[in-house]
């Protein structure tokens, strides 16, 4: 059974489920409670788990990550909101020092099941000190998981798995896609890590891409159709750990890839896909990879601006089309 | 402005490598100086400057290949201009741009320069379809998976046209010319390119659908290492393949008794004691050989693309084990030679071989060869002939033991088994046991060496 929800619905959805799931689960987050959370994921939970669950904390970062840190050590399952990644920076110590190496530290003895979720990226016009793609950044130390699905099924599934996974997983949501909507699957629908999704079947270029650039990329594949071109979009989803062999199984039929992210382009995601598929795919490649990347400028406020920042579907047409050494338009 | 290329040292170098450089960029060298090490599948060698000047730009890197006549460093004379080199497909075009622009000799001078080596991209395919059609593919810009897919089908690049920036061969090319057909490496001319007398492509072509054996990915298990095969292993792995799948050999085995010859060597070490020479036991055989050819010249011959060549002198190649590999400088001549040139001739040749000192002209043009393995108690053993000579012998200790004198007596005797490995192209068995008969009357009464 599958029913169409919105991306902020499945994430609640499966919070709920997990709640219900494990009395271990506890919500903690600045004004997720009696105010219902900044961007309404946590709607109404308040009032039917209380405070004891759904866990309103003050506005410091570095403390309620420590003290969920904590929680987890001693059992417990916290599933902590960032208002938005861009504040992150501020538990980073947290997150770095003890979340992601407790567990080696400790020899495996203690675990920390911690989720620290929010909205990542920007094109909201909230400027740059709130326009930040975290995921390079978290996905850089080992002890930390990181994971961005784009659709409300995805965001459902990975999170059941994000929570009952015993290790810090880094939740990065789409923000600026919290109303769209999908299918999602009834009940325990949970999304394995470590499995990208082919998200269209192509045959003559892939691209690959994670977050609301695989929305970008499949309306560019749709555009590439009407020329005849079919292009394969992969939506990575979970980048920590990270599915290889579906990207090099795609370019060894597709001999031609474009790697897509809102980040800047260097030390990023994407660079890290062209790595892997010249060290994996090299003897299938008819072109070298190309990357499509936000621009090298802190995150712009004028709306005309930040659009020239992100990757448009022009830039990310014009790549595929280069890959294909088809003229660009 | 004088090119330095990489030397052709001996007719079947195809490539070598700089081993070192022995001069840096910007230094003055004058003509004979050395200026870099070279090293090829059988010496290493210094490669001296041919024109006086300034060393103005080192092309190769060390540790690099580099084909024959491919080049090496330029040597810049007075008011000469070192001509722009690059590898990027886009700098090409940028700097024939900036040689469009520019104005001048100098500018011109590199514009020309730039031009030509555009153009030989496809004429050079030709060239270098000469010798080896693999090697004419580094030529062309050609994306990863049109390389994979001319190798699996068989396609000659320099026939394919390409389509992407700077003319690389993208895929889209590739199937266009596999659809029409137009892109099949040329059979006909791979066997004219042969000199060599085996044609390796022909029977090649004859096998197809043959494949020998691949041979397995190493197991990298605890307790294995895992030894990359030198230049010269590979070069003697390639050629004894090809000359043990290609040369049908036969053989034949005679038992010499060497007591008369080791008597006279005694005889003879006691006279030239005073002038240094100690003559050995392989200097008997090797002109044993040699004066035994007298009577079977075709032992004596090369197989080559138009025949057998009969060779009225014997050139004798002697195998010398290195470290890694062996080597066979030839002792020319050998019948005209007495024992003790023989001796002296063979200790030289084999010590500098050793050194790695041969010159290529020492090593190259063989008539027949001998190999001995006497000096390690080898009872018997049989050699791969070195193409395209007709014959090697195999040369095995001596064996001391009783034996029957010509009353029944039993007398000790020394022993020792020579084989021969033949071509039978050439020679047919007759040919070889009535030769190797005659290597063993030689040796039994070795006062024939003196004739």
């Amino acid at each position: 059974m599958a029913e169409t929800k919105t991306y902020r619905e499945a994430l609640r959805e499966a919070m709920v489920h997990e709640l219900d799931n494990d009395e271990n689960v506890v919500l903690m987050g600045e004004d997720i409670g009696v105010y219902g959370g900044t961007h309404l994921i946590t709607d109404g939970l308040y009032d039917e788990y209380g405070p004891k669950r759904i866990m309103d904390v003050p506005i410091s970062e570095n403390g309620f990550v420590g003290a969920a840190v904590g929680m987890a050590m001693m059992g417990m399952r916290p599933v902590v909101e960032m208002m938005t990644w861009n504040f992150s920076f501020l538990a980073a110590d947290q997150i770095i020092q003890n979340a992601a190496k407790v567990r080696y530290f400790s020899g495996g003895q203690v675990e920390v099941p911690l989720v620290i979720r929010g909205p990542n990226g920007g094109g909201v016009q909230l400027s740059a000190q709130h326009t930040h793609s975290l995921e390079s950044f978290y996905g850089h130390f080992p002890g930390l998981k990181v994971v961005a699905p784009v659709t409300p099924n995805d965001v459902k599934g990975m999170m059941i798995t994000a929570i009952r996974d015993p290790n810090p997983v880094i939740f990065l949501e789409a923000g600026a896609l919290y109303g769209t909507k999908g299918e999602v699957e009834e009940g325990d629908n949970a999304v394995p890590f470590g499995k990208a999704r082919i998200a269209r079947e192509g045959s003559d270029v892939t691209l690959i891409a994670y977050g609301r650039q695989v929305n970008l990329c499949l309306r560019v594949a749709d555009t590439l159709s009407e020329d005849g071109f079919e292009a394969e979009v992969i939506d990575l989803r979970s980048l920590r750990p990270f599915d290889e062999d579906t990207i090099v199984e795609s370019v060894e039929k597709t001999h031609r890839a474009v790697a897509v992210q809102e980040q800047w382009r260097w030390f990023g995601v994407a660079s890290e896909v062209a790595a892997i598929i010249q060290d994996r795919a090299f003897d299938s490649l008819d072109a070298p990879v190309e990357r499509v990347s936000g621009a090298e400028v802190p995150g712009p406020y004028a709306r005309n601006l930040e659009l020239m920042a992100f990757p448009s579907e022009k830039q990310v047409e014009n790549a595929a089309r280069r890959v294909m050494y088809e003229e660009e338009k | 402005m004088p090119e330095v290329i990489m030397p052709k040292m001996g007719d079947a170098m195809e490539e070598g490598t700089l081993l070192k450089w022995l001069k840096s960029e910007g230094d003055d060298v004058s003509e004979g100086d050395p200026i870099a090490e070279i090293e090829t599948d059988k010496v290493t060698m210094e490669l001296e400057a041919e024109d006086a000047g300034t060393l103005a730009q080192l092309i190769a890197d060390e540790g690099q290949d580099i084909p024959v006549g491919g080049a090496i460093a330029f040597i810049q004379g007075e008011g000469e201009e070192v001509p722009e080199r690059s590898e990027g497909g886009g700098e090409a075009e940028e700097e024939a741009e900036e040689g469009g622009e520019s104005e001048g000799g100098g500018g011109t001078q590199a514009t020309a320069t730039e031009t030509e080596e555009e153009e030989t991209e496809d004429g050079g395919a030709q060239e270098a379809g000469g010798t080896a059609d693999g090697r004419a593919d580094g030529h062309f810009r050609a994306s990863p998976i049109v390389r994979r897919l001319a190798n699996e089908n068989d396609l000659d690049l320099s026939k394919i046209d390409g389509s992407g920036p700077a003319g690389r061969i993208v895929e889209r090319d590739v199937r266009a010319a596999m659809e029409s057909g137009t892109a099949q490496r040329d059979e006909d001319g791979a066997q004219e390119e042969v000199e060599a007398p085996e044609q390796p492509q022909q029977p090649q072509a004859e096998m197809q659908g043959f494949q020998p054996a691949r041979p397995p990915e190493p197991t990298d298990e605890p307790g294995t290492q895992l030894v990359e095969p030198t230049r010269m292993m590979q070069v003697i792995g390639e050629r004894m393949t090809e000359a043990k799948q290609h040369v049908p050999h036969f053989y034949a085995t005679v038992e010499v008794r060497m007591d008369a010859a080791m008597a006279l060597r005694k005889q003879l070490n006691g006279q030239l004691e005073d002038e240094g020479i100690k003559l050995s036991v392989n200097d008997f055989v090797m002109k044993a050989c040699a004066v035994a050819l007298r009577n079977y010249p075709n032992l004596n011959a090369l197989y080559t693309t138009r025949g057998v060549e009969l060779h009225e002198k014997v050139d004798m190649a002697m195998a010398v084990a290195l470290d890694q590999g062996l080597i066979t400088p030839i002792i020319r001549d050998i019948g005209s030679k007495g024992l003790s040139a023989i001796s002296q001739e063979s200790k030289d040749l084999a010590s500098r071989a050793r050194d790695g000192k041969l010159q290529p002209d020492e090593y190259q043009g063989g008539t027949i060869t001998v190999s001995n393995m006497g000096m390690f108690g080898i009872e018997s053993f049989t050699a791969i002939i070195n193409p395209p000579q007709a014959a090697i012998v195999a040369v095995s200790s001596i064996d001391r033991r009783p034996s029957y004198d010509e009353n029944g007596e039993i007398v000790p005797g020394s022993f020792m088994k020579l084989t021969l490995s033949a071509d039978h192209r050439i020679a047919n068995g007759r040919d070889g046991a009535l030769y190797m008969a005659e290597v063993k009357r030689v040796l039994e009464n070795p006062v024939m060496l003196m004739v």
